[in-house]
């Protein structure tokens, strides 16, 4: 009980402490208020009475390297957990990118799941209407600590709704960081002053620079093998998250989401590939792709990412941390630099299509004996997470996250890379003094410090806060959020929507690549209609009236 | 006249000649490619500047693959299977191959087997009940699991029961005739003079075992387990680009280490390499010269 | 012979095995009851609603079922029958080299493309006939102008089919090098004494002692008939050539990923099993009746 209460005093000075350097200070205003009231409560919402054994497995990141000695199962965040929770894991298999999804998919289906785990909103569903999970209401409204609720009740509890189901809370589910959502249109700077081009504003400023690189040779080379914007097999799939290379950035400029469910402008959710919007998106790019200023072959390419590394191409959409690909083509050519833009909308505006507000859910077992260890093993996690407890401080964030006992996943604020970036700029500008950073901030600070001494000498550093400088910069501007209001998968999808998604590519990519005639697209939405489309749109809209009953 | 023979035949020989090394040319360009690509530097892998010749010759991913502890364990795992599920495949192949060899006359029930065989060939429940009875069996992260779902090679088994039928008649009928038993015939007769295709059918199974990744990704779990295929698998497989956000970043970097992945390739390509030319020798040189005689 | 006495031998050689198939394959085989059932996760199999034949309606049921069917039969025939000529021509030619040096390295330099994975070899492909690529570059020192080949429902499917080729004929090779090994030399000699030319010897030797082994592997791989290479045409297509190249396979695939659907894969598989034993039963009689062979 000792420790219990000690550790929510810490959490809340921890919380005070980055309140002060938090735009928001309301936030720090709840958790003042709300944590007396936990304190009085009974329970130990940081550490199980009695130490327990839990089994989990986990997806883990290819080759990510652990210290000597350490493995899955046994590292400093296990250890952390178990001295703080009581909690051990026993780590019944882990495994890596496909090989993992493929192990989970056979486990799940075969019922052979370990007491608490973390999943995708795909297996979460599926296991919640199998009836597979502990419902989980009651202990979230025992046990989730202040910090853990206040969490939530940033997200003005969407994250909550969408780990409910039939009105039981199923899982715990984490928050999405929102910055991974903005698509950035990023272009060679080196380009752009050679051939004297303005930075690009509109969809038509695109064109614009395009045309300039295919026609008037960037790099120099005296070859015409410069190639426009970059595009790939996938260009078409906007989901929330900015995808390197998709055409998403200059969807959003037409107010168009295709592949979503969005509002649209009667309030009604409606399917964003059907609508006018998208048909003149798809006609712009299809303009574009005739005048040569799209890669002609963007169809068959996995991946686009050789043709920037190689500088064949200044052109590409991607999210704030491009700064992996972009390094590498400054290995190739030091000359070439990069800088990030915003395309607006025809009235000036920018949309962003939002990252679901949650993407994970940790889930406990149906009948398992102590469901509340989930919550223990989740308000630890956020506090370490956060940084409040000081002894997290103690952690080397440089090791994996996904070594943290199940998993990978942020509970995180949505805008952890807005603060990061705050507090970088206010340790560069000598705002406040460095050694008051958190090692993983200190790191950064003293990355950004090396870099600015010798600009670009070591790649290492550049690449390690860059990002949180010129891209997240622009994530401060303002934007209009639009949101996915629908992730799920109907009765009908469950059959048809197969075959919908081939009508859907195959009629995008045949238009843009001028297979077939930009009007063609009626014809494929009358066709995505008759053959499931209005079905599963009744379905959609039924569903969700239903929930917001 | 006589000149003009050898002339042609000498055009013919080497025509002959240049069509093979124009075929091998062809073949064997993918694997130049992924061998310069492993010795190039990384930037110039990810920006697909590599061809046939390395770019930035260096020797960095061999070093890494000897620094990480996986991939070593993950290959000696490997040679174990091979060697216990070659040897299992080869004792299934040969002992079910001979009885089925035998017509019907000999051994009546033999097409009630055969036809069973084909039938398990041919069908299967799925990988959900597979996975369930490895489980039920407590197979999982023992090398059995990855031996025994396919000890019995119907391919293998079939094609030298055929090899077996094709066997000259004068051989087996002598043996008959001095009264030699079926395990005699099999083991004295039969397999000394089936060596192409004993051959043939070990390097099947040993290559299958050596390129099978899948079933070490169901039933291993736990990497230090893993055979080398399932290993190299989960780093070179395509990640899914749409799935990736910031958090990892170091898993895109990973994988996008073109050197890397197509280093551990080479280096996995080695032993097959190493253990082919023993069996090669088999297929290319007529081994039944002199056990028959006319 | 005392013939009977041998049964018991015969069934001990045999037993085994028949064991192994009886745990990994037979039990498992419950498994295709979920062909027949709406099978939900966390219901099993003794729980999952019976549907008889949902399933397998909902296959043709599929918009263009006619066109992903097409193309699977008509891309594997096509490697099928590529996968029976090619390497065997490939063997004959071989053992005709006298070299034993380049006999040697050639044919193991032909097998090494089998040991690369699709994935690996889909960028090379990819690479290989792109718009810059090694072909279209050769086609146009002729004067063709440049093809965008992945992208055309022309040459989609001939691409498929060749650089499978492309990939498996040395290995295949193998089982032909095997057969040409086991003829006995003492024919040649024969032959070569009768005054029978080169080709000749291929003719009345060669081919002949190829036959058992080309109808086995022809009978087999009907039975894949409805296979027409998942991992190959996963790694190679895109929905502009959906239209040539989506098979059932990819397609199931897809429907997959909208949701994880155990009774339609199950129901297409056991499809596809069935058509695969009924086309290899026909073949093994036609086998039987025309070459007078059994090869099972």
């Amino acid at each position: 009980m000792k420790i219990g209460k000690t550790l929510i005093l810490l959490v809340i000075t921890g919380t005070l402490v980055s309140a002060c350097t938090s735009k928001n200070p309301a936030s720090s205003t709840t958790t003042g208020s709300s944590s007396p009231g936990a304190a009085n409560s009974k329970v130990d919402q940081f550490k199980m009475p009695n130490p327990i054994e839990v089994t989990t497995f986990k997806g883990v990141t290819a080759g990510a390297k652990l210290p000597e000695g350490d493995s899955a199962e046994n590292n400093q965040y296990t250890r952390y957990i178990k001295d703080k929770t009581n909690i051990s894991f026993k780590l019944l298999w882990y495994a890596s990118g496909a090989d993992y999804t493929q192990k989970l998919n056979l486990a799940v289906a075969s019922n052979d799941i370990p007491d608490i785990m973390l999943v995708d909103e795909g297996v979460f569903r599926t296991l919640a209407t199998a009836d597979q999970l502990e419902d989980l209401s009651k202990v979230y409204e025992k046990y989730a600590s202040p910090l853990t609720k206040e969490l939530y009740n940033s997200t003005n509890n969407k994250a909550i709704e969408k780990a409910t189901y039939k009105g039981k809370l199923m899982g715990i589910p984490n928050i999405s960081v929102q910055a991974d959502a903005m698509s950035f249109l990023w272009v060679r700077k080196d380009w752009m002053e050679k051939l004297n081009l303005q930075a690009p504003k509109t969809v038509d400023d695109i064109a614009t620079i395009a045309k300039a690189f295919v026609e008037k040779d960037p790099d120099g080379n005296g070859k015409a093998d410069t190639i426009g914007l970059t595009g790939y097999e996938k260009a078409f799939d906007n989901g929330g998250k900015a995808n390197f290379h998709n055409f998403k950035g200059l969807f959003e400029a037409y107010n168009a989401y295709p592949t979503n469910w969005v509002k649209d402008s009667s309030g009604k959710v409606v399917y964003g590939s059907i609508q006018p919007e998208t048909k003149q998106a798809l006609g712009k790019l299809r303009e574009m792709y005739a005048a040569g200023l799209i890669d002609k072959e963007f169809a068959i390419l996995k991946d686009a990412n050789p043709n920037v590394v190689s500088g064949k191409s200044g052109l590409f959409f991607g999210p704030w941390w491009a700064t992996g690909i972009i390094s590498d083509t400054f290995t190739n050519n030091p000359k070439a630099d990069f800088t990030p833009y915003l395309i607006m909308d025809a009235k000036g505006q920018k949309n962003n299509l939002m990252v679901p507000v949650s993407n994970r859910f940790i889930v406990v077992k149906k009948g398992m004996k102590n469901p509340e260890a989930a919550m223990i093993y989740a308000n630890n996690f956020i506090a370490a997470q956060r940084k409040v407890d000081p002894d997290a401080l103690k952690l080397d964030f440089s090791i994996d996250a996904s070594y943290w006992p199940i998993g990978n996943a942020t509970y995180d604020y949505a805008d952890a890379v807005e603060r990061k970036s705050e507090m970088l700029k206010k340790a560069m500008s000598g705002a406040t003094k460095p050694e008051e950073l958190n090692p993983e901030m200190k790191d950064m600070y003293d990355k950004a410090m090396r870099d600015q001494a010798n600009p670009r000498k070591v790649i290492k550093d550049w690449k390690g806060f860059w990002g949180y400088t010129v891209p997240a910069e622009l994530l401060k501007q303002n934007y209009t959020k639009v949101y996915s209001e629908y992730t799920a998968v109907t009765k009908t999808m469950e059959r048809k929507w197969a075959n919908l998604q081939k009508l859907e590519t195959e009629a995008f990519f045949k238009i843009v690549m001028g297979n077939q005639p930009l009007d063609s697209f009626d014809k494929f939405v009358s066709d995505w209609k008759s053959q499931g489309g209005d079905d599963i749109t009744k379905e959609v809209q039924d569903e969700l009236k239903a929930a917001s009953k | 006249m006589v000149r003009n023979k050898t002339l042609s035949a000498r055009l013919t020989e080497t025509a002959l000649i240049a069509l093979m090394l124009l075929i091998s040319l062809v073949s064997i360009a993918p694997v130049v490619h992924t061998i310069s690509v492993s010795l190039s530097n990384t930037s110039a892998a990810a920006g697909g500047l590599v061809n046939f010749w390395p770019v930035g010759f260096n020797i960095e991913s061999y070093r890494k693959i000897i620094d990480e502890p996986h991939f070593i364990n993950s290959f000696f795992v490997s040679v174990k299977r091979v060697i216990l599920g070659g040897g299992v495949n080869f004792v299934m192949t040969v002992l079910m191959a001979y009885p089925l060899s035998r017509s019907g006359k000999e051994f009546p029930l033999r097409n009630v087997y055969m036809w069973f065989m084909l039938f398990t060939m041919l069908f299967s429940g799925g990988i959900i009940p597979l996975y369930l009875t490895v489980k039920s069996l407590g197979l999982f992260n023992s090398l059995w699991a990855l031996v025994l779902p396919g000890a019995v090679p119907v391919f293998n088994v079939v094609l030298l029961m055929n090899f077996f039928r094709n066997m000259p008649k004068e051989l087996t009928e002598a043996a008959y005739m001095d009264g030699a038993g079926p395990w005699y015939m099999l083991l004295k007769i039969f397999l000394p003079l089936s060596l192409p295709s004993l051959a043939t059918v070990t390097l099947f199974s040993v290559v299958g075992h050596w390129n099978a990744f899948f079933d070490g990704m169901i039933f291993m779990r736990s990497i230090e387990y893993y055979p080398l295929q399932t290993y190299i698998q989960q780093l070179v497989v395509q990640l899914n680009l749409s799935e990736i956000d910031s958090s990892q970043q170091e898993m895109l970097a990973k994988i996008s280490d073109k050197t890397l992945n197509a280093a551990k390739i080479v280096v996995s390509m080695v032993p097959i390499l190493v253990v082919y030319p023993f069996l090669q020798k088999y297929f290319i040189h007529g081994i039944m010269l002199g056990s028959v005689k006319e | 012979m005392n013939v009977k006495s041998y049964y018991k031998h015969y069934h001990l050689m045999l037993i085994p095995g028949i064991i192994l198939l009886i745990i990994f394959h037979i039990i498992p085989m419950l498994g295709i009851a979920i062909a027949f059932q709406d099978f939900r996760i966390g219901r099993g199999v003794f729980g999952s609603d019976w549907i008889g034949l949902d399933n397998f309606k909902y296959l043709f049921q599929i918009h263009d079922s006619s066109l992903i069917l097409y193309n699977t039969v008509f891309i594997s025939l096509c490697k099928i029958i590529a996968h029976l000529i090619v390497p065997l021509v490939f063997a004959v030619l071989l053992n005709e080299v006298r070299f034993m040096i380049v006999k040697r390295w050639v044919q193991t330099i032909v097998y090494l493309p089998h040991f690369l994975s699709w994935v690996i070899l889909a960028g090379v492909v990819i690479e290989m006939f792109s718009l810059k690529g090694i072909i279209n570059h050769t086609l146009q020192l002729f004067g063709v102008e440049p093809i965008m080949f992945l992208t055309s429902n022309t040459w989609f499917p001939a691409i498929v089919v060749g650089t499978d080729i492309w990939k498996e004929f040395g290995f295949a090779a193998i089982i032909y090098l095997a057969a040409l090994a086991g003829i006995n030399p003492s024919l040649y000699e024969a032959a070569e004494i009768d005054g029978a030319s080169r080709l000749k010897q291929i003719w009345y030797v060669t081919l002949p002692n190829l036959v058992t082994t080309t109808v086995l592997l022809a009978t087999l791989s009907i039975g894949n008939v409805l296979n027409a290479g998942f991992d190959q045409i996963f790694n190679l297509y895109n929905p502009v050539v959906y239209q040539s190249g989506d098979i059932i396979d990819t397609y199931v695939y897809r429907v997959g990923l909208v949701q994880a659907q155990y009774g339609f894969a199950t129901a297409v598989g056991l499809l596809k099993s069935i058509i695969g034993f009924i086309l290899i039963i026909i073949s093994y009689r036609i086998a039987y009746k025309f070459a007078n062979y059994r090869i099972f």
